[in-house]
C-alpha cells in the first residue's frame, strides 16, 4: 500500500471521526490541535484505524498521536510487517 | 429531586455530601430510568449476544455466585451494594444470608423495602456507613464481594485486608472494577479532561489503578489468587444498552434533574471510547485457603 493512499484513509478516518468532512486537513497538521479535538476522539480516530488496516498500534503512537504523514508512516510499516509473515 | 435543593434532603438523610460519591445520592428514579429493573449499576454478561439487559444483569450475577462458590445458606457480604441487585439476587434464588454495606441511607431505604416485598428480608441485612467503619463479625462470611465498588475507596489494600478478617478460613473474594490498562495509561491519562470528567465530574471521587495493583493488594492482605476474567467488552454492550436508555427517557430524566442526561451521556461516550486503549474491566476472585 501506498504512503499517499494510506495518508488518503487516515484522512477519511478523521474526517468522519471530527464530523468534518470537507475540512482540508493537512498531513503535517497536529491533528490535536484541530477544533474540537479531545482525547476521546483521538481514540475513537485510532480504533477505527486498527479496526482498518487490522494492526495494533503501540501505546506510544496512540498516547502522542500528532499528524496525518507521522501516522502514516507507523501503519505503513505494520502493514508491511503483517503482510511478510 | 426536582422540588428542593438536593442538599436539603442530604442533610436530612445525614448524608455528608463530598465525603463519597455525590452520584449515587440522587433519586432512585433516576437509576429506574436507564438501569434495569433490579437496578445493577455495573456491566451485565452476554454469553450470547443477544440478551436483555435485564436477561444479562442475571447472568452476571449467577456467575459472582459462581466465583463466591455460594450454596444455600451461604453468608455472604456485599461491600458497596448499591440498590441491592446482588443481596436480593443471592438471598432469593441461593438462599443466601446476605449482608449488604452502603454509606448511602437512601439505598439502604430502597433495599429493605424491596427485600420485604420479596419476602426474603430475614435473609437480608443492610449496614449503613462506610466499609472500614462498620462493625462486622470476623471470620463469619463464606464470601466478600466487591461489585464495582472498591474505585471509590481511599485506603484501597485495608478494605481488602478487612475482607481477608471477615472471611471464614475457605472464603472467597470476588472484586470487579474499572481498571487502568496499565500503569502507563494510568500516567497518560489520569489527569486528562475525560478521565477527570467521569471521576469527579459524576462521581465526586473515584480512583481507577492498573489491576496489577489489586493483584499486589490481594497477595499482601494473604489471599491466594483463583481467577481473572475480562469484562470489557460486556460493559462496552452494557453501556450501550444504558445510552439507548438514556435517550428513550431523555425527557423524563431532563424533568428529574436538568443537564443530566447530557451528562450521562457524556460519561457514556467517554468510558466506552476508552475501553481498551485507557481502560479495562476485569474481575478478579482469590480465597482465604492456601
Amino acid at each position: 500500500m501506498q504512503l499517499q493512499e494510506i495518508e488518503d484513509t487516515i484522512r477519511a478516518v478523521v474526517q468522519a471521526t471530527l464530523k468534518l468532512p470537507n475540512a482540508d486537513i493537512s498531513s503535517t497538521t497536529n491533528l490535536r490541535d484541530l477544533p474540537g479535538v479531545e482525547s476521546i476522539k483521538i481514540l475513537r480516530i485510532v480504533a477505527n484505524l486498527e479496526k482498518k488496516f487490522d494492526v495494533r498500534l503501540d501505546d506510544q503512537v496512540v498516547f502522542r498521536v500528532s499528524t496525518i504523514a507521522e501516522l502514516a508512516k507507523v501503519l505503513a510499516k505494520l502493514v508491511e510487517e503483517r503482510q511478510a509473515t | 429531586m426536582t422540588d428542593r435543593p438536593r442538599e436539603a434532603w442530604q442533610a436530612e438523610a445525614g448524608w455528608t455530601p463530598g465525603v463519597t460519591n455525590t452520584h449515587y445520592d440522587q433519586d432512585p428514579r433516576i437509576f429506574r430510568l436507564f438501569l434495569d429493573p433490579s437496578m445493577k449499576y455495573s456491566p451485565g454478561l452476554f454469553p450470547d449476544g443477544g440478551e436483555s439487559l435485564e436477561a444479562a444483569q442475571a447472568k452476571k450475577m449467577h456467575f459472582i455466585a459462581q466465583q463466591l462458590g455460594v450454596t444455600r445458606g451461604s453468608r455472604v457480604l456485599d461491600v458497596g451494594c448499591g440498590w441491592g441487585s446482588l443481596v436480593c439476587f443471592l438471598a432469593k434464588e441461593y438462599e443466601c444470608r446476605v449482608t449488604g454495606v452502603t454509606p448511602a441511607p437512601r439505598q439502604a431505604e430502597t433495599i429493605r423495602e424491596r427485600a420485604a416485598r420479596l419476602g426474603i428480608d430475614d435473609r437480608v441485612r443492610i449496614e449503613v456507613g462506610h466499609f472500614h467503619e462498620v462493625d462486622l463479625s470476623r471470620g463469619a462470611f463464606d464470601g466478600v464481594s466487591f461489585v464495582g465498588s472498591i474505585t471509590h475507596f481511599h485506603d484501597k489494600p485495608a478494605a481488602i485486608a478487612k475482607a481477608y478478617s471477615l472471611l471464614k478460613s475457605s472464603g472467597n473474594v470476588y472484586l470487579s472494577e474499572t481498571c487502568f490498562r496499565s500503569a502507563a495509561a494510568r500516567a497518560e491519562f489520569e489527569a486528562r479532561p475525560g478521565t477527570k470528567y467521569v471521576l469527579e465530574g459524576i462521581f465526586g471521587w473515584a480512583e481507577l489503578i492498573p489491576v496489577s495493583d489489586y493483584v499486589r493488594y490481594f497477595e499482601d492482605a494473604g489471599f491466594s489468587l483463583r481467577g481473572l476474567t475480562d469484562l470489557t467488552d460486556a460493559f462496552h454492550r452494557t453501556i450501550e444498552i444504558w445510552s439507548e436508555n438514556v435517550e428513550r427517557n431523555r425527557a423524563e430524566l431532563e424533568a428529574l434533574d436538568a443537564g443530566l442526561p447530557d451528562r450521562l451521556i457524556k460519561y457514556f461516550d467517554v468510558s466506552n471510547a476508552g475501553w481498551g486503549f485507557t481502560s479495562k474491566q476485569y474481575a478478579l476472585t482469590a480465597s482465604k485457603r492456601r
